[in-house]
């Protein structure tokens, strides 16, 4: 009697889970099933199965016609884009996070949330801010435009993860660096950075992630030579429904869940060899 | 005390943080070789002082002077004073090799100089083997004796103990307090160390300070402090201590001797060489092992024997200490030493007369 219950349950829970992962993913499993569908428009459920858009997708690499041309341009904008305002957020927000510890004074907390507000920020707000901004300006190149507003955005991941690991790290072993004769600027470079590396490294991954897959902001500031991925999704997507583009953004999911799988195992590589956080 | 430089000197040193005074008005001094502890319970200021030799905290008022020289604003990293921390601080993503050899990079040293000196370092500490170990490989014991290597490594001229066996057991502390105390009278090189524990004190140092309160109690050898408190507090935290307080109604000057009607009932014969009189209430102390059993049974009368029960005994090995309740219910603490023939034969409501022989007590002011 009790058995069966406790079967039960387990197969009540195991549905729930299994529920709730489908409707959790469902977005990305939807598109994942749409592009291998065999019909000719993007539909759910899909009808038959072929790898044909997948094939499409490669000629529209070599710029075939039907889709605007400059997929590849796009996504290397996109890498590019992540890449710039990843090294940025880590230049600046490990300088941030390691200040944020270091120095105590009145406001701290608050100057702290200042930070981290644009994560909550509706991005609409900041693509229309920047924008007045820019315009106002002049002058800015579009390049720049885009990896300052991404900036904004990625900027936050880094104090986080960064302060996270600093706040795990024992002041006790700057203090030995300097007992033995390390000045301020030795002791941050041999032993502050490296230990806070595997912060660092996560909160580049997310910034570069987060640039990454940005739509909202990035579509107030490019411009017809700079054109990220998303963008160029979008654009195509109004003029035209081609399952190939249900193949790209399941490569570019694909993509994602590579960086989120380096991510954990540099994470965890790094407890391995006795690095904090 | 003579005309030699001491390795370090404070001169009335003080450190406030918000309105307390962390360390108040604080002066000693550090003879070359010499191993000196700061005694004290936990927010004595015992560790401020130290962080203040080593730097990392800059006192408000006073001096730090080494070899003569004013290192009260010199930053951490030009100190030449080697802190080992209580968790030993070794970095987690070096080698042991890497580790002590970090200060001498940190200075520049040439390459080969810096491989010789880790090899000398690991040897004197008895792990030339371990250099390419992580820290997290190593026990505690081990770790230890990679921060004490390097901080000799780097060079190193006087040693800093903060509180550096309280992470250890009982057996293994034991064990690195003689190889370490014996490593710093090798290399003959002056060292502080900062602790609670005063067994750990006595035993290795040759000149206590005993901090209260953020000043110095009092300062001495391990015996001096031991035999002649000159507090109550300093007393109490040398080890068991029994007080008994009581009314001064006698001094005799020729003998230097006070005698006090104790609360408890009886007379205590105590010496008093003090230049004015003793107050009219004082307090005895005396320690346990210097009271004895002279006789079970009731009477009394005399000075210095008291007559009280048995409440508890207590078996440690080389002694027993017995809980003998005074007429008033005052527990004194008895510490008898174990012979071959077995510990002392009296139990829990045994009728017994204390004998405290005068020389042992101290008395002070209540």
């Amino acid at each position: 009697m009790t058995s069966v219950g406790r079967r039960l349950g387990a197969i009540l829970l195991g549905s729930y889970l299994v529920l709730f992962f489908l409707y959790l993913e469902s977005p990305l499993l939807i598109i994942f099933l749409t592009s291998f569908s065999r019909g000719a428009s993007l539909t759910f459920p899909p009808d038959g199965f072929s790898l044909h858009w997948y094939a499409r997708l490669w000629d529209y690499v070599h710029d075939a016609a039907g889709l605007q041309p400059g997929l590849v341009a796009s996504a290397w904008t996109s890498v590019w884009l992540g890449a710039s305002a990843m090294a940025g957020s880590v230049v600046v927000g490990v300088l941030v996070a390691f200040g944020l510890r270091r120095y105590r004074f009145r406001g701290h907390a608050l100057v702290r949330q200042c930070f981290l507000l644009p994560i909550l920020f509706p991005q609409v707000v900041i693509g229309v801010g920047l924008l007045l901004w820019f315009s106002a300006i002049r002058g800015v190149p579009s390049w720049l435009r885009l990896v300052l507003g991404h900036l904004i955005l990625t900027l936050p991941y880094v104090i986080v993860t960064a302060g996270a690991s600093l706040d795990t790290l024992d002041e006790k072993l700057e203090e030995a660096a300097m007992n033995l004769g390390a000045n301020r600027l030795q002791t941050f470079w041999h032993i502050t950075l490296p230990s806070i590396r595997s912060g660092i490294v996560s909160g580049a991954l997310f910034a570069w992630l987060i640039s990454f897959a940005n739509f909202t902001v990035t579509f107030f500031l490019y411009s017809g030579e700079m054109r990220p991925l998303p963008v160029w999704i979008y654009e195509n997507l109004q003029r035209v429904i081609d399952p190939s583009l249900a193949a790209l953004s399941t490569l570019v999911v694909l993509l994602t869940l590579v960086v989120l799988l380096i991510m954990n195992r540099l994470v965890a590589l790094g407890r391995l060899v006795g690095l904090r956080g | 005390m003579n005309q030699r430089v001491p390795e370090l000197r404070l001169e009335h040193v003080t450190k406030r943080f918000g309105s307390t005074a962390a360390v108040q008005d604080v002066s000693f001094c550090l003879w070359p070789g010499e191993f000196l502890s700061l005694l004290g319970p936990s927010g004595c200021g015992k560790t401020t002082t130290l962080r203040m030799i080593a730097g990392f905290v800059v006192p408000d008022a006073g001096r730090i002077l080494c070899r003569g020289q004013d290192i009260t604003d010199e930053p951490p990293y030009r100190r030449d004073v080697g802190l080992v921390f209580q968790n030993y601080a070794l970095f987690p993503h070096m080698t042991v090799a890497e580790n002590v050899a970090f200060g001498l990079k940190m200075r520049g040293a040439a390459r080969s100089v810096t491989r010789d000196r880790v090899q000398w370092a690991l040897e004197l500490v008895r792990m030339p083997q371990y250099g390419t170990r992580r820290p997290h490989e190593l026990s505690g014991g081990q770790q230890q004796r990679v921060a004490v290597a390097r901080v000799l490594a780097a060079g190193a001229s006087l040693l800093l103990f903060d509180e550096p066996f309280s992470n250890l057991d009982a057996k293994l502390r034991k064990a690195m307090q003689v190889e370490l105390r014996e490593l710093q009278q090798r290399l003959g090189i002056a060292t502080i160390h900062v602790t609670h524990d005063q067994q750990e004190a006595m035993s290795m140092s040759d000149r206590l300070i005993v901090m209260n309160s953020g000043q110095i109690e009092q300062e001495g050898t391990p015996e001096e402090i031991y035999r002649h408190p000159r507090s109550a507090f300093v007393a109490e935290f040398m080890g068991e201590c029994n007080r008994l307080a009581g009314r001064v109604v006698g001094v005799d000057r020729a003998r230097g001797m006070a005698e006090l009607d104790l609360d408890a009932g009886g007379r205590l014969l105590a010496p008093w060489s003090g230049p004015e009189d003793p107050p009219e209430r004082a307090v005895a102390f005396l320690r346990p092992e210097h009271i004895t059993i002279v006789s079970s049974g009731a009477g009394g009368g005399q000075a210095n024997v008291l007559a009280g029960t048995v409440r508890r005994r207590v078996y440690l090995g080389p002694v027993t200490v017995l809980y003998v309740s005074l007429n008033d219910d005052t527990d004194v603490l008895v510490q008898c030493t174990n012979s071959l023939n077995g510990a002392s034969g009296y139990g829990p409501d045994a009728r017994v007369q204390l004998h405290l022989p005068p020389p042992s007590v101290r008395l002070m002011p209540l």
